[in-house]
Formats: C-alpha cells, sequence, structure tokens
C-alpha cells in the first residue's frame, strides 16, 4: 500500500461534515418527534457521552500506533472475537452509507423532484463516491476540506436569515413531561455521535498523533455547537407541535425564508446535503473498503 | 497528438474532415467518453419545468359546492405578441374553476381544462369563502402544506361571499387582482392600517398548538358608484379550530394585532381632552407588546405591556396638545382606545368559545401544571382578566408645534 498521510485536522474534518449532513437532514426530525420543545436539553446532555466516545476513538489509535480499528480489534480481543467485533462494525458502516445513500435520495424524490426515479442519484452518489475512494485518502480529505469550508458559511447564513422568524417563547414550558422524553431524544443522538467511530480506520493514516485526544474531544464539541442551531431554530419557528409533523423540517426553514427579494434559498440546502453526503458516503465507503481488505 | 484534415470536393461543396491521429491512450478515449455521456446529463432532469410549459398561479380561492372543493385558479396569461409593448383593456390573467372531492382532485380536474401545468409556486394569494371557511380549512390546506412547489410564505385570507366571486372581480388599481390582495395585507404598514397578514406557514402552527385558535384577514369585494372597483380590508375572522365562527370589525378588529405586536405605523384616533365631538390622531411608529398570564387560584390575568412611540399627526380641537396638562389626557386616551380593543375582541371571541389571543398557549407555558387540568375545553376563557399597562410616548408632532385653529383662536381671543 501506497505511503498516505493527511493530518489530524483533516481527518476530524471528515468527521464534522459526516455527521453533520445526515444528522441535519435525518437526525434532527428524529430528536424532535421524542423530545419537542427540549430538544436542546436532549442535545445537551449528549455532550459528555459524544466526548467520550471522541476520547475514545483518539486513546484506541494513540495506543496501537499505526493500526486501524480492524487491525487492533483483533490485538486486543483476540483473532476470532475481535474478527466478529470488527464484522459488526463493518455491518454498521454499511449500515451508515446505506442509510445516507437512501436519505439524499428520499429527500431529493419527496422535496425537490419527485419525477426523477431515486435510482438516478442513488447510483451518481455511488460512483462519485467509488471514483473518489479510489483516488485515495488524501484526495477525500482534501476534497472534504474544500467542502466543509463551503457548508459551515451556508449554515450560519441560515440560521441568521431565519432569526427574524424564530419566537424563542416556543421553548416554554421547559420539560413540561419531565425528563422521559428527553432521554429518548438524547439517544438517537449519542447513536449519530457514535458514527465518529469510523475515524478508527483512518486515523492509522495521520501523520502526528501528539494531542490527538484533546483535537477529537474538541471536535466533538464542535459538533454539538453545530447541531443547536438548527434544532432550536425549528422548533423556535414552527412550535413543537407542528415541528413533530415535518420530515424535513432543517430543508424547510431553508425553503421558507422571505427576506424582501431573498427568496427560496432551498438551493442552499441541497446544496449543502448534496455535497455533505457525498463527503460521508465517500468517507464510509473508503472505510469499508480497508476493512475489508484487512480482514480477510 | 497530430491533427489530419482531409479536404474532399464534391457537388461543389468543400467538406472538412478532421481525423484524430497520432497517440490516443486508452485513457484519452475513456475521459472523452465520459465527457460526452455527461453532456446528455446537462439536459436537466425529468422534473425540468419550462416557463412556456406552465401556467403561474397567483392566487387561489376554495369554495364548498355541493359538499365537494371547488377550486379557481388565477393564472397569468402568457403575453401574445401584439400586447407585450404596451398594456391593453384586457386583463393579463385567467380564471379557472374546477371541482373535486379533494383539493388535489379538483386542481386535476382543473388542469383538465388547462393546457399549461399549473405551477403553483408564486402563489401570493389562498382566499376561503365563508361557507368553506365554517365548514373547516384545514382540509383544503392539507395539499398545500404536503407539495413541494407551494409557498409557505403564500397569505391566507377569508371572504364573506364565494372566493371564486372575490378573484374575478376587476379592480381599478392594479390589473392582478390575488397580486392586489396580497399587496392590500402586506404592505399594509405603509398605508398606516394594520392586518392580521397570517401566511401559510403561520396557520400551520396556530392550527397545531393547543391553546391558541387563528384569525385572518377579511377581504371583500367594495361596490363604489354601484359598481365593483376594489377591494376592501374588512376587519377580521375569528376562528374556532379550523372553523369560521364570525367576524369583527372596526377597531375592535385590531386586538390581536395588538397582542401580537402587528400594530406598528398605525393610526390611533382619540378624543381631544376636555372638548366633545373632537378627536385628534396618533401615528404609532414604534409598537411591542409583551404578553405574560399571573394565575391566581382559578383566575387569569393576561398582563400585557405595551410600549408605543409615535407621532401626534391631526386634530380638530384647537388646542395644543403637547402642553403637559393635556399630554397626559392625550396618553390616556391612547391607552383608553388599546385596552377597549383588547377587550372587545377578546369578548367576541369568548362568546364564540375562541382563544384568540392564545392564553391557553400562554397559560401552558407558564404553568404547564394548570394547563393539563383545564386543556379539555375552553372553559377558562370565562375566567380571563386582563391587565393592560400601556406606556405611550409621544414624540413629534411633525412640522408644526400648535396647529393654525389655536393661532386663529388666539388672535379672536
Amino acid at each position: 500500500m501506497e505511503k498516505i498521510s493527511i493530518t489530524k485536522i483533516q481527518a476530524l474534518m471528515l468527521g464534522i461534515t459526516s455527521i453533520t449532513v445526515t444528522g441535519h437532514l435525518l437526525f434532527i426530525p428524529v430528536i424532535i418527534v421524542h423530545a419537542g420543545r427540549d430538544s436542546w436539553i436532549s442535545l445537551l446532555l449528549a455532550t459528555i457521552p459524544a466526548m467520550l466516545i471522541g476520547f475514545t476513538v483518539a486513546l484506541l489509535s494513540q495506543r496501537y500506533q499505526g493500526y486501524s480499528m480492524v487491525e487492533y480489534s483483533q490485538i486486543i480481543l483476540g483473532k476470532w472475537f475481535g474478527k466478529l467485533v470488527v464484522f459488526i462494525f463493518l455491518f454498521y458502516f454499511f449500515h451508515e452509507a446505506t442509510i445516507s445513500i437512501r436519505g439524499l435520495g428520499e429527500f431529493y424524490t419527496s422535496a425537490v423532484t419527485p419525477r426523477t426515479p431515486i435510482m438516478v442519484f442513488l447510483i451518481a452518489m455511488l460512483v462519485l463516491a467509488g471514483y473518489a475512494v479510489r483516488c485515495g485518502l488524501e484526495v477525500i480529505a482534501r476534497t472534504n476540506q474544500v467542502i466543509l469550508v463551503t457548508l459551515i458559511p451556508i449554515g450560519i447564513l441560515a440560521s441568521a436569515l431565519t432569526h427574524k422568524d424564530k419566537d424563542y417563547r416556543n421553548f416554554l414550558p421547559i420539560l413540561e413531561d419531565s425528563f422521559g422524553p428527553v432521554w429518548d431524544g438524547t439517544l438517537p443522538i449519542i447513536s449519530l455521535y457514535s458514527s465518529i467511530f469510523v475515524l478508527s480506520m483512518i486515523f492509522p493514516f495521520v501523520n502526528d498523533t501528539k494531542q490527538l485526544k484533546r483535537y477529537s474531544i474538541i471536535t466533538m464539541i464542535i459538533l454539538i455547537m453545530m447541531f443547536v442551531g438548527p434544532v432550536t431554530g425549528v422548533v423556535a419557528i414552527y412550535g413543537a407541535e407542528r415541528a413533530q409533523g415535518l420530515y424535513f423540517p432543517t430543508f424547510l426553514t431553508l425553503r421558507d425564508i422571505e427576506i424582501g427579494a431573498l427568496q427560496r434559498l432551498d438551493i442552499l440546502g441541497i446544496l449543502l446535503w448534496s455535497l455533505g453526503s457525498f463527503s460521508k458516503v465517500t468517507l464510509f465507503l473508503y472505510a469499508i473498503v480497508l476493512a475489508i481488505a484487512q480482514l480477510f | 497528438m497530430k491533427l489530419r484534415t482531409i479536404t474532399k470536393i464534391g457537388n461543389g461543396k468543400i467538406e472538412h474532415i478532421i481525423i484524430l491521429t497520432g497517440v490516443m491512450t486508452n485513457m484519452r478515449i475513456t475521459k472523452c467518453c465520459l465527457i460526452m455521456f455527461f453532456l446528455f446529463l446537462l439536459s436537466g432532469c425529468w422534473d425540468k419545468k419550462e416557463l412556456n410549459e406552465v401556467a403561474v398561479v397567483m392566487g387561489v380561492g376554495i369554495d364548498k359546492v355541493d359538499k365537494e372543493y371547488k377550486i379557481t385558479a388565477q393564472v397569468i396569461k402568457p403575453p401574445t405578441g401584439e400586447q407585450a409593448g404596451g398594456g391593453g383593456s384586457e386583463l393579463p390573467t385567467w380564471s379557472v374553476s374546477a371541482t373535486g372531492r379533494t383539493v388535489l382532485g379538483a386542481i386535476r380536474n382543473l388542469n383538465e381544462l388547462s393546457p399549461r401545468r399549473l405551477y403553483f409556486a408564486h402563489l401570493q394569494v389562498i382566499i376561503f369563502g365563508d361557507e368553506l371557511a365554517r365548514e373547516g380549512i384545514a382540509p383544503a390546506i392539507a395539499w398545500f402544506e404536503r407539495d413541494r412547489d407551494s409557498r409557505a410564505g403564500a397569505l391566507l385570507v377569508v371572504t364573506k361571499g364565494t372566493a371564486e366571486d372575490l378573484l374575478n372581480q376587476k379592480i381599478e388599481l392594479g390589473n392582478v387582482s390575488s397580486k392586489s390582495m396580497s399587496e392590500l395585507i402586506e404592505r399594509s404598514t405603509i398605508r398606516q392600517i394594520s392586518a392580521m397578514e397570517i401566511k401559510l406557514r403561520d396557520l400551520m402552527t396556530i392550527l397545531s398548538t393547543p391553546g391558541i385558535e387563528p384569525v385572518l384577514d377579511v377581504i371583500n369585494p367594495k361596490e363604489i358608484r354601484g359598481k365593483v372597483e376594489t377591494f376592501e380590508l374588512d376587519g377580521v375572522a375569528i376562528f374556532n379550530k379550523d372553523k369560521l365562527k364570525g367576524y369583527v370589525y372596526g377597531s375592535d378588529a385590531t386586538g390581536t394585532e395588538i397582542i401580537n405586536s402587528k400594530l406598528n405605523f398605525s393610526i390611533i384616533e382619540g378624543k381631544c381632552p376636555k372638548q366633545e365631538e373632537e378627536y385628534f390622531a396618533f401615528q404609532i411608529t414604534d409598537f411591542l407588546s409583551k404578553v405574560k398570564p399571573e394565575l391566581k387560584g382559578e383566575r387569569i390575568t393576561l398582563k400585557v405591556n405595551v410600549t408605543l412611540e409615535g407621532n401626534l399627526l391631526d386634530q380638530t380641537c384647537p388646542l395644543d396638545l403637547l402642553k403637559t396638562e393635556y399630554l397626559h389626557a392625550v396618553e390616556k386616551e391612547i391607552a383608553m382606545n388599546i385596552k377597549n380593543s383588547v377587550e372587545n375582541e377578546f369578548q367576541v371571541a369568548k362568546n364564540l368559545g375562541s382563544d384568540i389571543y392564545g392564553v391557553g398557549r400562554e397559560v401552558r407555558r407558564f404553568y404547564p401544571e394548570y394547563w393539563k387540568e383545564i386543556r379539555g375545553s375552553s372553559d377558562y376563557l370565562n375566567r380571563v382578566d386582563f391587565d393592560i399597562k400601556v406606556k405611550s410616548n409621544l414624540r413629534r408632532s411633525g412640522l408644526i408645534i400648535d396647529p393654525t385653529e389655536v393661532k386663529v383662536k388666539e388672535e379672536t381671543d
């Protein structure tokens, strides 16, 4: 295998894009359905578990320098049990990649282009991702840097432009049905943040793993911050009851922006999720390919 | 890579055939093929809509006729060559109606009448006829919520007659009637009046939130000299759940606008101090109201704190109203007016069983336990008191200090 080397910032940026995008598109509705107007509490409760997950991934990669998850699982747990665990993870990566491709396809067919067969988007995304994986990890990492730098200003813009429609009194009463629904909302967030574990496949290629633990904990905090805007925004704009009945609430907030001539900014959302999903699918496909190669 | 050009002469025409020769690797062929393949994708997706294939719908009227929905769509007519230059007397719009058991069914039937596909992305206004509104508007807006093209920013209005009738009126100012209607509401602050300005998105939120009921603007055709010449913004329609219950007119109709801080740039009239039948007019330039409920035993007190600033712009009484002795009376009169509007509209709505100010929602926000007890019915409306505090600041009085009338009086005295 050729010598690949990426920086730890690049690796963590891959993690940020892949979690944020599917999270905004597919997980925020789930959180809101469970936790309603207390979604932001669910999000805050997920901070500690999220930081623990980030810490664990970084710790394992530092301790087994140069080994990927597939390799160190077999070192830690022994050959056969290790392989079993790797196999479960492999299935998980496959599952995540599938969900995000299908999610993007469903988003396109139900919200953007209902007449276009869903296969068009699935195939296009897979072909692109396959090509990117073939180009190697360095290419993926650099492409993702460009994408993430484009996405963050769009996100901030969307949050700023919707500000006039937000009514923060919609968050009252806090904890109406005590903590039950809030916990239900926390679980999907934690499961979403667990997918940062995919980085254990690419940390071996990071050229400098000093302070990796601190960096990945900071990444998790950034991730939490990137979810605060959309989660609170949706409830503040639509009210908890209406927000619970929306398929793509974050997309609708973008679509409904109307500030004078500045209208129908849904194209920004489409751009955001198409680019981000590409990054995510590529990253997971890379992880799957690498894991299969190392496993057998 | 070399280029070889062969020139053939036949039938008097010169044909150039350019042949690519030389080293052409497999890679290059693949790349060329890919580029050629991508050219096909440029034509767009399955969902492309050409402007000359769609009919842009500006306004939709929904009526109920014989238990079926009757949809009237007002579309922009495609300009013919001759018309493009000058404005003829002919209207640039066309209205077409069809019925169906569902809204989408009616729209399908509309498409049978229209050679162009109806395109709802520029929808300005959705009008509910009186009869439909009394039976419930929620089933009628379901499709507009689901449809990916329709705008959540479309305004919702109620008319006393049928929506079809309202859409088909030819009015003097403006030739697209639905556009005129949306301007009547959206630009209300510029014309110093106030309107609820409820959009599809707001209605979705209000209808799905417990403890608050919608209030929509009412637009009626207005006859001038025996002929309908314009539209009239005529009070508000009060709903209970999604069913129209009644109308409120005049200054009482501003109650919901006061509660929702929508009264900016509006005009308030009041009686002059110490004078009978003499009035002043006050323009609001800054308006903010804050609502907070307070629970004492069974009584719910809705505390409304209104802060407003404005200019004294007109008066019929020959008094210098800016003098301290009169100023307090003027401010008191303004506060009185606001209180009356809020209480009167609430009274009307209470009798219709409708919680238009969202008292229930406010109670839920601050007293969630108590809300769980009372949420079943609208009885709590009978136990609502108001505590309205108005802090008004009379800032300016236009370009003159005291009106000419005062000067005239002083001369004669």
